[in-house]
């Protein structure tokens, strides 16, 4: 049974090309707002699970409920909720913007008098206002990109599900997509998004599923990953003076170990909670070390992976 | 309403633009006053049309065939290259995910994607019926005319739109060899529609045909035979629009679309079956056995199919028990004895209205199934080890082509007619010319050869169905 948060829930889908599983009997629960991001290597199995997520590739076995919908009996009804952004698509070269965001509109039954508006405010959104009246056939690639996701904006779905939307993107064009992105994670729209560059995921998927020949291998909250894959925390500690006595106390204190120290900057590795890192942090002041700085590193989905794929 | 259709408006944009649509009504105007200027020339100084009434009735038929070139020709190109477009446009995926009806999607392409065509065509048909009236033609004539080219234009166009819906093709080649099998069995409606055209030149003025028992005008006749592919062929469209990676016929459907083939070709033929000539019967035989070799092409299922199925079985039979039979049945070799039990009913009815001998059309249909079976097992060979080996079909097709062929040129080189009847081609064309009838241990020969082919071909199949099943049990 669907939870009634629950939007997405896949029971061990698999899907088979011949002899390759290119999904091996996956199981995932997403609830609303949740972003989602799909990471792994290149032939993991992203690709695959998303189209058939998006209703374009039909599961070998497995079930999945997406919006109370079964995916393998009402899939046209599912169809009208989604944004799906292949990895590689293109959209009509022969049209301007605004008659293809107007197709779209049409399409996904948008009403006349609202679709106008609607244009707009999506061009807006995705920042190619200026462009409405060009061709997307002059578009360059990044804005193409952005256009695709103005694309899944006009019927306002209920999920999205993007798959590497930024491959093959320049950095700029990069950074104005994932600025798109963030803008829909921070709206609380539901999202899965793959890649396996993972810097374009970090700072806004609040849930990760680390994908490896087609098995999904592990998942759940970043943070609840992060805890469970680093057992301890990075600090960086700044202090104005007297370095090496700080290095002296905080080798003192239980559960700690010196990572690097230059330049007035310790890196410590604690496994403590944050009680003990108030409590190291009250120490060091106690003792007169003059701490201008002390904060937790945070480990980005990269570090993440890495760790993840060397225990593998 | 039509034009509210989504993708018709996509395609207004794209095609109707002004700086373009000029071009195409030049064009159209410049064809128009040629022939005009041709006809007027001749008409003026060659006196070729007599008077004036002939004049305008020989425009109004050159008008009609500019009229089949504009709908049947370049509509037809236009629909057929929507979808390759989408696939080549890498925009397929928002295409397929569109929310709206596959009825909605198949009108948006066949009318957006022609709407330049049909504003030429809307023109045209003015200019016909000017025409038509100009040349004292009746207007029930007209009517037909116009039944005639737009049935043909549907067939076509639906045709067409049905042949390119195939992500997978679409990228590598054009859709030729479909429309040659689809030229292949259409071909004698074709044929029969120019035969008619050619023989009463006075074209189509008061001709009548019989379908069954009933007498029809033949532009009417030829009408309603290509309306009725047209719902075929747009149920398929329909079809894989909604069920994109099933084929093109459910089993029930394969069944159906068979008797009614059988149904209509009956039909056209009953007049001269019943004149008991033993080479209609023949020929009626071998066209309607076009449908029995490549419905099941259309109706196949694929290995992954038949993976999600075998699971589906295995997970509802609580022991092994008739999982084979089971999958037998679903497997694609089901549709393909069906098929031939369906013309087999129908070719004995037919060899009895011509009063032929029974036994020996028996043995007829009997190696004629030999033949099909290797066939269809060659087929089945290619689904279930095409994934194994994406170049099996290859071998196959070589197999299959040494197969029809290699008899024919041994039969050459040995000067010995015996051996032309191993191929199923010798064998289809020796049908007519056997006199009475032929040795009844040469035919046997055949079919023992036959059947000993399909054994290796047999035992693969088999094993690779069990491989599938045993590799579901251990999922």
């Amino acid at each position: 049974m669907i939870g009634k948060m629950e939007i997405l829930e896949v029971n061990n889908l698999r899907k088979e090309f011949g002899t390759l599983v290119a999904v091996n009997n996956i199981s995932l629960s997403v609830e609303k707002g949740q972003v989602w991001g799909l990471i792994g290597p290149n032939g993991a199995g992203k690709t695959t699970l998303l189209r058939m997520l998006a209703t374009v590739l039909r599961p070998t076995s497995g079930s999945v409920q997406l919006l109370g919908f079964d995916l393998a009996k009402e899939y046209l009804k599912i169809r009208r909720h989604i944004g799906y952004l292949p990895d590689f698509f293109n959209l009509y070269n022969d049209l301007t913007l605004r008659e293809c965001l107007e197709f779209f509109a049409k399409a996904y039954k948008v009403e006349n008098k609202l679709i106008p508006k609607r244009v707009d405010d999506v061009l807006d959104y995705v920042e190619l206002q200026r462009k409405r009246d060009d061709f997307i056939r002059h578009l360059s690639r990044g804005m193409v990109q952005r256009m695709g996701v103005g694309v899944l904006l006009v019927h306002d779905p209920d999920v999205f599900l993007l798959d590497e939307p930024a491959s093959g993107l320049d950095p700029k064009a990069r950074i104005q997509l994932r600025a798109v992105l963030k803008k829909l994670s921070g709206e609380g729209k539901t999202i899965i998004i793959s890649s396996h560059i993972l810097t374009e995921l970090s700072g806004f998927c609040s849930h990760i599923a680390l994908m490896n020949e087609g098995d999904i291998v592990l998942h759940g909250a970043v943070n609840e990953i992060q805890r469970k894959v680093f057992d301890t925390r990075k600090l960086r500690i700044s202090v104005l003076d007297d370095c090496e006595e700080a290095i002296r106390l905080v080798e003192e204190f239980t559960k700690t170990k010196i990572e690097t120290a230059r330049d007035n900057e310790i890196i410590v590795e604690i496994s403590s909670d944050e009680s003990e890192l108030a409590a190291l942090n009250s120490h060091l002041v106690a003792k007169g070390i003059k701490v201008y700085s002390f904060g937790e590193e945070k480990t980005d989905l990269e570090d993440l992976f890495m760790k993840i794929s060397n225990s593998e | 309403m039509i034009l509210n259709n989504p993708l018709i408006r996509r395609y207004r944009y794209s095609l109707m633009r002004p700086r373009q649509l000029w071009i195409y009504i030049t064009i159209y105007i410049a064809v128009v006053a040629l022939i005009v200027f041709v006809n007027y020339t001749a008409y003026q100084y060659q006196e070729w049309f007599g008077n004036q009434i002939r004049f305008f009735k020989g425009l109004y038929y050159q008008f009609l065939v500019l009229q089949v070139i504009v709908l049947c020709i370049l509509a037809m190109i236009n629909s057929s290259s929507a979808i390759k477009d989408e696939v080549t446009g890498k925009s397929y995926d928002f295409f397929r995910m569109l929310p709206i009806s596959a009825g909605k999607k198949a009108t948006g392409i066949l009318v957006g994607k022609n709407l330049v065509v049909l504003l030429l065509a809307g023109v045209n048909f003015l200019l016909l019926i000017i025409l038509g009236m100009l040349g004292r033609m009746e207007g029930i004539l007209l009517a037909h005319y116009f039944l005639a080219v737009i049935s043909a234009a549907v067939l076509a166009n639906s045709v067409a739109l049905l042949s390119s819906i195939n992500p997978a093709k679409a990228k590598k080649k054009n859709n030729i060899v479909l429309f040659i099998v689809l030229g292949f069995i259409f071909a004698p409606f074709v044929i029969s529609s120019i035969g008619i055209a050619i023989r009463r030149i006075n074209i189509f003025e008061n001709v009548t045909e019989k379908f069954y028992t009933i007498e029809l005008p033949v532009l009417i006749l030829i009408s309603l035979v290509a309306l009725y592919f047209s719902c075929w062929a747009i149920k398929g469209i329909l079809r894989r629009f909604t069920r994109e990676d099933e084929p093109l016929f459910t089993r029930m459907g394969a069944y159906i679309f068979m008797l009614g083939f059988e149904f209509v070709l009956f039909g056209l033929f009953y007049e001269f079956l019943m004149e008991g000539a033993r080479k209609t019967n023949y020929l009626y035989w071998l066209i309607s056995l076009l449908p029995v070799l490549l419905v099941p092409i259309w109706s196949l299922r694929s290995f992954d199919r038949y993976l999600e199925h075998s699971g589906l079985i295995q997970s509802k039979s609580a022991g092994n028990k008739n999982l084979l039979s089971a999958f037998l049945r679903y497997s694609n070799l089901l549709p393909v004895l069906v098929l031939f039990a369906i013309w087999t009913v129908v070719s004995v009815v037919t060899a009895l209205m011509t009063r032929q001998a029974l036994l020996y059309n028996l043995y007829y249909i009997v190696i004629l199934f030999s033949f099909y079976l290797f066939l269809m097992l060659l087929l089945e060979l290619y689904i279930v080890y095409n994934p194994v080996s994406d170049k099996i079909g290859l071998l196959l097709s070589f197999i299959a082509i040494v197969y029809l062929f290699l008899p024919l040129i041994l039969s050459g080189i040995l000067d010995n007619k015996e051996v032309y009847l191993y191929s199923l081609l010798g064998f289809s064309f020796s049908m007519f010319s056997f006199k009475p009838y032929p040795n009844i241990s040469a035919i046997t020969g055949i079919w023992l050869v036959n059947v000993a082919l399909c054994i290796i071909p047999i035992i693969l199949v088999w094993k690779r169905y069990k491989h599938i099943l045993a590799a579901r049990k251990k999922m």
